[in-house]
């Protein structure tokens, strides 16, 4: 699946409650609808519960450019 | 008996030799503002000195309504005009017709000038100006790997989306070589994976900015594909990245909140949203509460489970709800559900010799052939 990010997650699930909510839907859809909702929910918390992720700052590699590597501002204290 | 002049006489003797010296005509002197006096006529008087001598001085309306500075006591400047005596008080002046401040003030009036022609460019106008992601996964950072700045930016992010990636590209932010550094930061980064772009320092006097002002970082700016926000610490004065950027903030530290967005409010609107969506489906469900389909293998207490992790309170209620309303512990007590091609027959009315039906037991489906 391609990756989605967690702006179309959200665009896409207010969607879904919108649909949801109208009513419209047979019960069949509307139970797929839910079980898309449910898995873009999960997808969402996932985002939201996400590791802390520390600085990266870009350093010469001489032979291939520039590389990330783990930013420490006490190293860089001028 | 040598000639005995009268006093006019003198003085216009002086005035003539004086006006019509080429040298004292359109000539440029530096010296220090003092004794200032806006008139209401529009006139300014004051006194040009440095410290061995003084020289009256006036610039009338006309030519000091072109000016773009104003005036102060004390105030460095360098003035070109002509010398004139009035003969009344005996006293020569120079008549400015133009003033520019000396010094700093040099590279103030190339400030203006050059904020004017990018301006009539169209480099500063809304129009061009790109929205901000709202959800960015990745921020490049252009700034010194030393100072506050930085260290702002990370303190600001982190507390607000710790699972957002900040890249540093470290650059010099004052000094000789600053624009340079800045524009190879946006091209590298205009090439990356980042979603928007942090630029700035942190607070400094004016000639500490001035790396910020230059022609080539605005117009490399404006090239960006990336959205970039300028953030050069300054409380008055905006250089002109803040001009051409697509945001301006005040600080670094105000730059990360606008860039980051608050995972609070993100998990709030989620859950305003998820509970939309399982109030949709309860309502749904609801509404099908007389017909007795398949919803009950579909729906399963498999799919609850999995909404369960999530919204444990909420789901409690539904649960239940559905246990009650679930057909399967009325198929369990012997009725069966028929039903002919998809829908399903409530009345035998509906049915007549040679139907084919699906009846729906409490285990499985049988097919059946109506008799009669």
């Amino acid at each position: 699946m391609k990756e989605k990010t967690y702006e179309q997650a959200m665009a896409r699930l207010e969607e879904l409650a919108e649909i949801l909510e109208d009513g419209g839907q047979s019960l069949d859809e509307s139970l797929k609808t839910f079980a898309e909702a449910v898995e873009l929910i999960k997808f969402c918390h996932q985002t939201l519960g996400g590791a802390k992720k520390q600085m990266q700052i870009l350093v010469d590699d001489l032979q291939n450019g520039l590389k990330e590597i783990e930013f420490n501002p006490e190293e860089y204290r001028g | 008996m040598s000639f005995v002049a009268t006093v006019a006489q003198l003085t216009e003797y002086i005035k003539n030799r004086l006006e019509r010296d080429e040298n004292l005509q359109y000539v440029s002197v530096k010296g220090e503002i003092s004794n200032y006096v806006l008139h209401a006529s529009g006139h300014m008087y004051f006194t040009l000195k440095d410290e061995e001598s003084q020289i009256k001085a006036a610039m009338f309306r006309g030519a000091n309504a072109r000016l773009t500075f104003r005036p102060e006591n004390g105030m460095k400047v360098i003035l070109t005009g002509s010398i004139s005596v009035y003969e009344p008080r005996g006293e020569y002046q120079i008549v400015a017709v133009q003033m520019r401040p000396e010094g700093v003030g040099d590279l103030y009036m190339q400030f203006e000038a050059l904020k004017k022609r990018l301006a009539q460019e169209g480099l500063f106008d809304e129009a061009h100006k790109k929205p901000l992601p709202a959800y960015p996964k990745r921020i490049g950072v252009i700034t010194s790997a030393n100072g506050a700045a930085v260290r702002d930016i990370m303190t600001v992010a982190g507390r607000r989306c710790p699972f957002v990636q900040l890249v540093l590209y470290p650059a010099l932010v004052q000094g000789a070589g600053t624009e340079e550094a800045l524009v190879k930061a946006l091209d590298y980064f205009d090439r990356s994976t980042v979603d928007v772009v942090i630029i700035g320092r942190g607070g400094g006097s004016m000639e500490d900015l001035w790396g910020f002002n230059g022609e080539r970082l605005a117009r490399r700016i404006f090239a960006m594909q990336k959205p970039v926000i300028s953030a050069v610490g300054h409380e008055t004065d905006f250089t002109i990245a803040d001009f051409v950027a697509d945001r301006r903030a005040p600080t670094p530290s105000a730059a990360a909140e606008i860039a980051v967005p608050d995972v609070r409010t993100m998990r709030q609107y989620l859950d305003g949203v998820c509970d939309r969506v399982l109030t949709g489906a309860e309502a749904r469900l609801n509404a099908e509460a007389d017909g007795l389909s398949d919803y009950a293998e579909l729906f399963g207490k498999k799919g609850l489970e999995r909404l369960f992790a999530l919204k444990e309170e909420r789901l409690k209620g539904l649960t239940g709800k559905i246990e009650s309303l679930s057909p399967l512990s009325v198929l369990s007590r012997g009725f069966a559900v028929a039903t002919k091609e998809g829908k399903t027959i409530k009345k035998a009315s509906e049915l007549t010799g040679g139907d084919e039906v699906s009846l729906r037991f409490s285990d499985g489906e049988k097919q059946a052939v109506i008799k009669e």
